[in-house]
């Protein structure tokens, strides 16, 4: 016989246990998600469990995942988001700004003190750090991971064969040649990602033998700006570097096929981003030191040869929804995981530095450290620098698929740099034409 | 009209601890809602939303901001060539996967029907890589592909096919086949099955007629056993046409991100990207209702056909 009130009984509780874990006491529920990758998430964990010592009636709930928008973009969709979020890269970010779903946050990061600092929030980030996530006088994200851009290579070996890294392209040449000689491929590429030819090849090809007004005028899409014989030019000299420099087969390479070519002899150097190291500790030779070195110079180019590639990783741009409920809450969880305690404990656990002013200063003194702090350091010298990634890519990318297709073709000999540029150009026409294309302004500010 | 007491007609007993009568199909439709709901909620919906979305322009982000185009989206995927590129991508890898996997198929089923010694190891051989997942075969693939370190120029070059280090992922006039390879090698073991299993339903005598009349191994399979399995492999046709306009994103994505330009572009990547790199949901929308719209054409002429055959069979040739 069913026991009515036994049955009532169980239920209520169930129902008791269910509102209270969801309600939690009368505690302020924080909900942060982010972007899972190559730089974990223990950095994250660790400002939720601060930010919970030092605000008791706050519980910080984090989700974190690899393919993060596919989770929040629902949520913005249905009014709901997360408070504070790092959506990833596929997330359409600037179309969530133009449809005023983000926060901007230059008054914050103007008018309000860092974490246990007597300074302004904005004057502990890296110089530069705002460029591209700046529209209409307003901040739109607080970006975490700055990338930098070189050619890496196995300074071990390096040392055996007596290699040293170049400073112009002519001594450059000299080199390949040399490891031709010896059977190693001067150049590996990630030939199956087309976009790995501006990390950091075009970009900075196009402002040292271009200069950085034409460099403007591509990003900003102008007229006749892809097409301009200098930029050509730069086109031209890539093509040659692929037909007679990069390893043969690299078409039909991955990146973490080809990455790890220089490490087991097959190729002398790989073009790749700051995130290099860490991405080979699983096949990085025991006793190994790996290095980066910029891309040689153009001796004879009137233009600053010092422009680097950078930009901050667009899988991890923190926004703050205007759909929140704890705006004030959101903000201070993100000075928190911008403050210098973060900033440090974050550098140390992933080996990356982060758009903490100096962060690179706490670079483990480990291998992975050491790899990075060689590329972050010519950094120090840097004229300007290129935040290809997060402008093009994020702003216009339309115009990115047919640069990196056209590159693609490129590299398979059909199709010439005069035609890729054509191709680019004309892509670019179409998107700054287009009513529903938000234009944006890259101005380097030199 | 006869009254049939449905209680009994299911076999269904009144349980002592319900009150009153019960109707058997509430008890029917209660234990299907829950899949009902499922199927609503996640299937039925979506695919009403996306038919919905493809006449509006719509970042996805926000609600309240589709803005109405109409037909513009039909009209623009007319002229773009992207999308005709994607779609004859497809129907190129079906028409090649059919081919490839319908003979091999058909091969080892015959000799697999006559009780060779070791079958049942070679059935479990050719069965193992369906039981991988798709991530794990086409990453498995992407080494044997790999152009210095690969299995594929590796062992080529040990019969004397010196390919040097081709990047077979990578060349625009083999990435397309390439991406094809690893499905073919993991769905094979199955159409093995289904075609070893309609092979083992042909009526002995029939064989053993044609064998009195005098008739070679070639002639039995081409005369008898071929005409009389068309229907399974109009089933294994569709059953490939599925995997060429579904599954395949899994291998594209994942091999050759629709690369070298656009070489190996299918309707499911290019849907993708439409949709999570262009942030154009009504235009991604569009391309899935016309994709929809050919798979149906293809999938109703092959029923077509199928059936037009099954009934020649009941009524004899």
């Amino acid at each position: 016989m069913c026991n009515k009130p036994r049955v009532l009984i169980v239920t209520f509780l169930l129902v008791l246990i269910g509102v209270i874990s969801i309600v939690g006491f009368g505690k302020t529920i924080l909900r942060v998600a982010s972007f899972e990758g190559g730089y974990g998430v223990e950095w994250l964990l660790e400002t939720a469990r601060l930010f919970e010592e030092s605000h008791p009636n706050v519980d910080v709930e984090v989700t974190t995942d690899p393919r993060i928008w596919e989770k929040v973009q629902p949520m913005f969709v249905a009014g709901n988001p997360p408070d504070v979020v790092a959506p990833g890269w596929k997330f359409d970010l600037w179309g969530a700004i133009a449809e005023g779903q983000i926060t901007p946050l230059e008054g914050y990061l103007a008018n309000t003190n860092a974490v246990d600092k007597d300074t302004a929030w904005i004057n502990t980030f890296a110089t530069g750090s705002f460029a591209a996530a700046t529209s209409d006088e307003h901040i739109w994200y607080i970006p975490q991971f700055p990338s930098f851009y070189g050619w890496w290579y196995d300074k071990t070996i390096w040392d055996e064969q007596g290699w040293s890294p170049p400073t112009s392209w002519d001594e450059a040449f000299e080199l390949f040649e040399e490891m031709k000689a010896v059977g190693t491929a001067p150049i590996a590429n990630q030939g199956i990602y087309p976009m790995y030819l501006t990390y950091p090849y075009l970009p900075e090809f196009i402002a040292r033998m271009a200069g950085p007004s034409k460099l403007e005028a591509c990003l900003n899409l102008e007229p006749d700006s892809w097409t301009d014989p200098k930029v050509v030019e730069a086109f031209t000299f890539l093509k040659n570097l692929i037909d007679n420099y990069f390893q043969e087969g690299h078409l039909g390479m991955t990146h973490l096929q080809s990455q790890v070519m220089p490490l087991v002899g097959q190729a002398g150097l790989v073009a790749c981003g700051s995130w290099y190291p860490k991405e080979q500790e699983q096949v990085w030779p025991e006793g190994h030191e790996i290095r980066a070195m910029p891309l040689p110079i153009f001796p004879e180019s009137p233009f600053p040869q010092n422009a680097y590639s950078k930009d901050n990783d667009s899988a991890l741009l923190w926004v703050i929804p205007t759909a929140t409920e704890h705006e004030e809450l959101a903000v201070e969880f993100l000075k928190l995981l911008t403050s210098e305690q973060i900033a440090k404990y974050t550098v140390e656990v992933t080996g990356n530095p982060t758009v903490y002013v100096e962060s690179s200063q706490w670079l483990p003194d480990n291998k992975f450290g050491r790899a990075v702090q060689s590329c972050a350091a010519y950094y120090e010298g840097a004229a300007y620098t290129i935040p290809k990634r997060e402008t093009l890519e994020l702003w216009y990318p339309k115009v990115e698929s047919v640069l990196e297709n056209s590159l693609s073709l490129m590299e398979e000999n059909k199709a010439t740099p005069e035609e890729v540029c054509a191709a680019i150009q004309a892509m670019a026409n179409e998107v700054r034409e287009d009513p529903n294309t938000m234009m944006h302004v890259f101005d380097l500010g030199i | 009209m006869t009254k049939v007491d449905l209680r009994s007609a299911l076999g269904l007993k009144q349980h002592r601890t319900l009150r009153g009568k019960y109707s058997p199909i509430k008890v029917v439709a209660v234990f299907l809602a829950p899949a009902l709901i499922l199927y609503l909620a996640f299937v039925a919906y979506p695919v009403v939303k996306v038919f919905w979305l493809c006449l509006f322009r719509w970042r996805g982000v926000t609600k309240g901001t589709e803005e109405f185009v109409g037909l513009s989206n039909f009209v623009r995927l007319y002229h773009d060539a992207v999308f005709w590129r994607a779609l004859s991508n497809n129907l190129i890898l079906f028409a090649f996967v059919l081919v490839v996997s319908v003979t091999i198929a058909l091969f080892f089923s015959f000799f697999l029907a006559r009780k060779i010694r070791g079958s049942g190891f070679y059935r479990a051989t050719w069965l193992f890589p369906n039981m991988l997942g798709d991530v794990i075969v086409a990453t498995t693939w992407l080494f044997i592909f790999h152009p210095t370190m690969g299995m594929l120029n590796y062992f080529l070059s040990l019969i004397g096919i010196d390919v040097g280090a081709t990047p077979w992922l990578g060349q625009s006039s083999t990435a397309l086949i390439a991406v094809a390879i690893p499905m073919i090698w993991k769905f094979m073991g199955l159409y093995i099955i289904l075609f070893l299993a309609s092979i083992q339903e042909i009526p002995r005598s029939f064989l053993d007629a044609a064998r009195i009349d005098g008739a070679n191994g070639w002639q039995e399979f081409f005369k008898i056993t071929l005409p009389l399995i068309k229907p399974t492999i109009a089933v294994a046709a569709v059953f490939l046409m599925w995997n060429s306009f579904s599954v395949i994103f899994t291998y594209v994505k994942l091999l050759t991100e629709g690369g070298p330009h656009r070489a190996t572009e299918v309707i499911p990547t290019y849907i993708y990207q439409v949709g999570f790199a262009y942030h154009e949901f009504g235009y991604s929308s569009a391309i899935s209702v016309a994709s929809f719209i050919v798979l149906f054409a293809l999938a109703s002429i092959s029923t077509r056909m199928l059936m037009r055959r099954m009934l020649r069979g009941e009524t004899g040739r």
